[in-house]
């Protein structure tokens, strides 16, 4: 344990360090300055998924905006440091000094998912400092949450794509597939199959829609957190009642759990085929 | 207290259609220095990672290798970017419980660093390093923890003659402070000079495990002849 924690503060020290990694922390900084300056500035709900946690329709575009590059930024950050590792014989180095594949693989992901997390962090504190303009913490920590919990999901696919990929441009390449995938493709479909569903076939399938894709899990867990599940139809709105429910939260809470743990395995797994 | 031994039973490696290690078996006690020379490609490099825990057999075993504090030496790697030399080892002297905190690691780090002649690059990149440079990094990296045994693949290929003179000097303090050495290198000379004993390896064979005084008792020339006659003019 002890010495993941060494891997992982490694990991957040070296990243915080790059070049690449500072422009997206201004970059995030700049996204969530303007979802919180504009979260206040008022209009209509818009139909964005964290258009539930925000009163204004621009501000629920660049909250979207904010999920697209953290699921982004996770993924291919995770996927190129585990590549890289892999590829260039550090993973191996690390562990001839006796540290576990789990131990490094657990130490390494902590840390590049509390990478974003700092950055995130440090972006809130500037938001906060201008808390007045802004819509306040009843905004800012639901998309914190929201934007944490994906960074850190797509971290641990990207670990796998890492590990498994023979090369790093391979690992790149699977990445962005898997992320455009299941952040576009798959909900597009979805939508299209979803309304010539009868009720008692859409509701299970929702449940299998919801649980099997990470950012559809994510943008409707927001949904639900903000009460919206209704205008999207009954069945959604049947299952908004279930995640609300302290039996819902503990079933969302383990779908997000097995979203990080079977990545993870898969990863472990992967190294040991490597070796 | 008895002395500890290394040994490892008919090992085998295949990477694909390639068959990197056939069947290899051999011991080696405490304090005793290997040399493991071959055309490329023979096995030596597949031998010395799974010693290192670092590459699986896919048959075969290793006995004795856990009651040995271990250190690797890489032939190269891939420096991770944005990470100095000093911050490189600091990390890897927490990973070897060679220091709990980062006054105590830096410390080390440092010391490790002068000792290869690093002390002035310690704030660079390790990255951006010349590969001799790097390749004297890797070898401070295998001092940290005060290893019982050390693997080392090629860990000479290099470094300017300097450095070379420097690295035999410490391989040979090693040596005196009782560490297990296990070297690879393309040198027969380099060797028979300094192990005790020389492997040689062909196509994932161990051909032949000579004492290194049967390596000079041919000569400078004709150790390098007896080594192209062993193993077929040297095509791997």
């Amino acid at each position: 344990m002890t010495r993941s924690l060494i891997v992982t503060g490694r990991e957040v020290s070296r990243i915080s360090r790059g070049k690449p990694q500072q422009v997206a922390f201004v970059f995030f900084a700049a996204i969530a300055l303007g979802a919180f300056v504009l979260a206040g500035s008022g209009g209509h709900a818009g139909t964005g998924a964290i258009a539930a946690a925000g009163p204004g329709r621009l501000a629920a575009s660049i909250s979207n905006l904010l999920l697209v590059a953290s699921s982004l930024a996770g993924i291919l950050v995770a996927a190129l440091s585990f590549s890289l590792d892999e590829t260039g014989g550090m993973a191996a180095l690390v562990r001839s000094c006796g540290l576990g594949r789990r131990e490094y693989i657990l130490g390494k992901f902590a840390g590049l998912a509390i990478a974003p997390a700092v950055l995130i962090g440090a972006a809130t504190i500037v938001v906060l400092a201008i808390a007045e303009r802004g819509g306040g913490f009843a905004f800012l920590v639901p998309l914190l949450a929201l934007v944490l919990a994906t960074a850190a999901v797509y971290a641990a696919w990207g670990s796998y794509f890492g590990t498994f990929s023979r090369s790093t441009l391979a690992a790149a390449g699977v990445s962005l597939a898997f992320w455009f995938a299941t952040l576009f493709l798959y909900e597009a479909l979805g939508w299209a199959i979803f309304p010539v569903l009868p009720y008692r076939a859409a509701k299970p399938a929702l449940a299998l829609f919801l649980a099997a894709n990470p950012a559809e899990a994510l943008r409707l867990g927001a949904i639900f957190l903000g009460d919206r599940g209704a205008t999207l139809g009954p069945e959604f709105y049947y299952w908004q009642i279930f995640f609300r429910s302290p039996m819902g939260v503990a079933v969302g809470l383990a779908i997000l759990a097995a979203h990080i743990v079977v990545p993870l395995s898969l990863t472990a797994a992967a190294s040991r085929r490597r070796a | 207290m008895s002395a500890r031994f290394l040994r490892v039973s008919a090992l085998s490696k295949r990477y694909g259609a390639l068959l990197a290690l056939d069947g290899v078996s051999f011991e080696v006690g405490e304090g005793q220095c290997l040399a493991l020379i071959g055309p490329n490609g023979a096995g030596k490099s597949s031998l010395l990672r799974i010693l290192g825990g670092t590459a699986r057999a896919d048959s075969g075993k290793v006995e004795g290798i856990e009651s040995f504090r271990l250190a690797y030496v890489p032939d190269r790697l891939e420096f991770p970017s944005s990470t100095s030399a000093l911050d490189w080892l600091v990390f890897l002297a927490r990973l070897k419980g060679a220091a709990r905190r980062r006054p105590e690691a830096d410390a080390v780090a440092r010391r490790a660093l002068e000792s290869v002649g690093l002390g002035d690059v310690a704030d660079k990149e390790a990255s951006g390093l010349s590969r001799g440079m790097q390749q004297r990094l890797l070898f401070a990296q295998a001092l940290l923890g005060e290893p019982d045994i050390v693997l080392m693949d090629e860990p000479a290929s290099a470094l300017d003659p300097i450095w070379a003179i420097d690295w035999k000097e410490k391989l040979a303090s090693l040596r005196r402070s009782g560490t297990t050495v296990i070297f690879s290198t393309h040198r027969v000379g380099e060797a028979s000079a300094l192990a005790d004993r020389v492997l040689l390896f062909h196509r994932g064979r161990l051909l032949r495990d000579e004492a290194s005084g049967y390596w000079r008792a041919f000569g400078e020339g004709g150790a390098e002849r007896r080594f192209l006659e062993l193993v077929g003019g040297g095509a791997a």
